[in-house]
C-alpha cells in the first residue's frame, strides 16, 4: 500500500470517530427473510449481553445462548397491522406472555403472521455456553482478579459459544466466592455485573455458574499491613 | 346421430375444457439447506424452519388452474408441519413445527385431491 491511500483511510477512520464518537451507531433490527418488514430486538432483562441498559439493545443478534430469553417486534412495511409473532418450533423456542426462550441448542424461525397468511420470517440460532469471559469496569478482558488495596472492583461475564460469540439473551447467574475469608460479594450474586471486595491476604476465587456452565475466575488479595497508631503497643 | 352418441360426445367435449388434477409442482423458493427436500413426490423439512414454496396444480387437460384462491395447502397434522398463505399467488410458507410424519393435502374447490408425503427431520 502506497502512503497517499493510507493517509486517506487514516483521515477516513478519524472523521468517522469524530463523528460518531466512541459509540458505533446502534441498530436492534434486522430485516425479514421475505423483506416485507423489520424485526426489532427487546431485552427482556439486564442480564442481556446485547443490552446496554435494561430495555436498549445495540444490535439484533446472531446467536443466543440455550436458557437465553428476549422478546422481538415485527414492524411491517405495507403499514398494516401488527402481525402476532410466534415461534417456528416451539420445543426449540418457546413464548409465553410475549418472551422467548431458546429451550434447547438449535435453530427456529420467528415467524410475523396474520391469520393463517404468513407476512415475513427470519431464522435464530441458539448455542450452549461453553466458556464465560470476565472483562473489567473498562470492558477489557481480564484472567484473574488481583487486590493491592481494599477498594472494591467491578466486573461483568460474558457468555461464549465453542466460536467464541458472545451469546444473546437474558441469563440466570450465580457466583459466589470460594473462601469467603479472602473476599466477598458487595452486589447481588444474581446480576451479570458484581462487585467484589477483599478482605483477607490470599488466594481465592469467583465462580459463576450461568446456563448450565460453571467458569472459575482466580483471585489474588495482597493487602497491605494496617497502618500503626501512635500508642499501639504491637 | 343417436342419442346416446349425442350425449358421449357432450361429456367428452365437456371433459376437454375442464381442469382434471395431475399432481402439484412444487418448488422451494429459497436455497435449500442440508437434510432439506421439496418435490411433488415428498417434502422434508428440519424443525424449526420454514420455506417458502411455489406450488401449482397441474392439469392432465389443455385448461389449465389459473385461479389461486381456488388452491388450499394445509397440513394433514399442523402440530408437525404448518402451511402458511402468502400474499403473493401460488405461494406458500411451510415450518417445520415438531418432528414426525405428516402429509400435506392439495385441496381444489374443497375437495382434496393429493395428500403429499411429508416430514419433519430433528436437523
Amino acid at each position: 500500500m502506497t502512503k497517499a491511500p493510507v493517509h486517506r483511510l487514516a483521515t477516513v477512520l478519524v472523521s468517522s470517530l469524530l463523528l460518531f464518537g466512541c459509540d458505533l451507531p446502534s441498530d436492534p433490527t434486522v430485516a425479514g427473510e421475505l423483506n416485507r418488514g423489520r424485526f426489532e430486538y427487546l431485552c427482556v432483562g439486564e442480564t442481556d449481553v446485547s443490552c446496554r441498559d435494561f430495555d436498549m439493545a445495540s444490535i439484533f443478534p446472531e446467536v443466543f445462548a440455550v436458557s437465553g430469553r428476549f422478546s422481538v417486534r415485527f414492524e411491517p412495511f405495507d403499514g398494516g397491522p401488527l402481525p402476532r409473532i410466534e415461534p417456528a418450533s416451539p420445543r426449540v423456542l418457546s413464548y409465553e406472555s410475549a418472551i422467548l426462550t431458546f429451550e434447547r441448542e438449535g435453530t427456529s424461525a420467528i415467524l410475523a403472521a396474520r391469520g393463517d397468511a404468513l407476512v415475513d420470517y427470519r431464522h435464530l440460532s441458539a448455542r450452549p455456553i461453553v466458556a464465560v469471559q470476565f472483562r473489567n469496569g473498562s470492558a477489557e478482558s481480564i484472567s484473574a482478579l488481583v487486590f493491592e488495596d481494599p477498594a472494591p472492583l467491578g466486573l461483568s461475564a460474558v457468555p461464549l459459544d465453542d466460536r467464541g460469540r458472545p451469546l444473546a439473551g437474558a441469563l440466570s447467574y450465580q457466583w459466589r466466592v470460594v473462601d469467603e475469608s479472602i473476599a466477598r460479594l458487595v452486589t447481588s450474586a444474581t446480576g451479570r455485573e458484581v462487585s467484589v471486595q477483599p478482605l483477607s491476604t490470599g488466594t481465592t476465587a469467583l465462580e459463576v455458574s450461568v446456563g448450565g456452565h460453571v467458569e472459575l475466575l482466580p483471585i489474588f488479595v495482597e493487602l497491605p499491613p494496617p497502618e500503626r497508631m501512635p500508642g499501639d503497643t504491637q | 346421430m343417436s342419442l346416446r352418441a349425442c350425449l358421449v360426445t357432450v361429456l367428452l367435449v365437456g371433459t376437454a375444457c375442464s381442469t382434471d388434477y395431475a399432481g402439484l409442482e412444487i418448488v422451494a423458493d429459497d436455497e435449500l439447506g442440508p437434510g432439506t427436500v421439496v418435490d411433488l413426490r415428498r417434502v422434508q423439512i428440519p424443525e424449526g424452519r420454514a420455506i417458502r414454496v411455489h406450488a401449482r396444480p397441474r392439469s392432465s387437460t389443455a385448461r389449465t388452474f389459473d385461479d389461486p384462491e381456488e388452491l388450499l395447502l394445509r397440513a394433514e397434522n399442523p402440530d408437525i408441519l404448518r402451511v402458511f398463505s402468502d400474499p403473493e399467488d401460488w405461494r406458500w410458507v411451510l415450518v417445520g413445527r415438531a418432528t414426525g410424519p405428516t402429509c400435506i393435502e392439495v385441496v381444489l374447490g374443497g375437495v382434496v385431491e393429493d395428500c403429499i408425503v411429508a416430514r419433519v427431520t430433528q436437523r
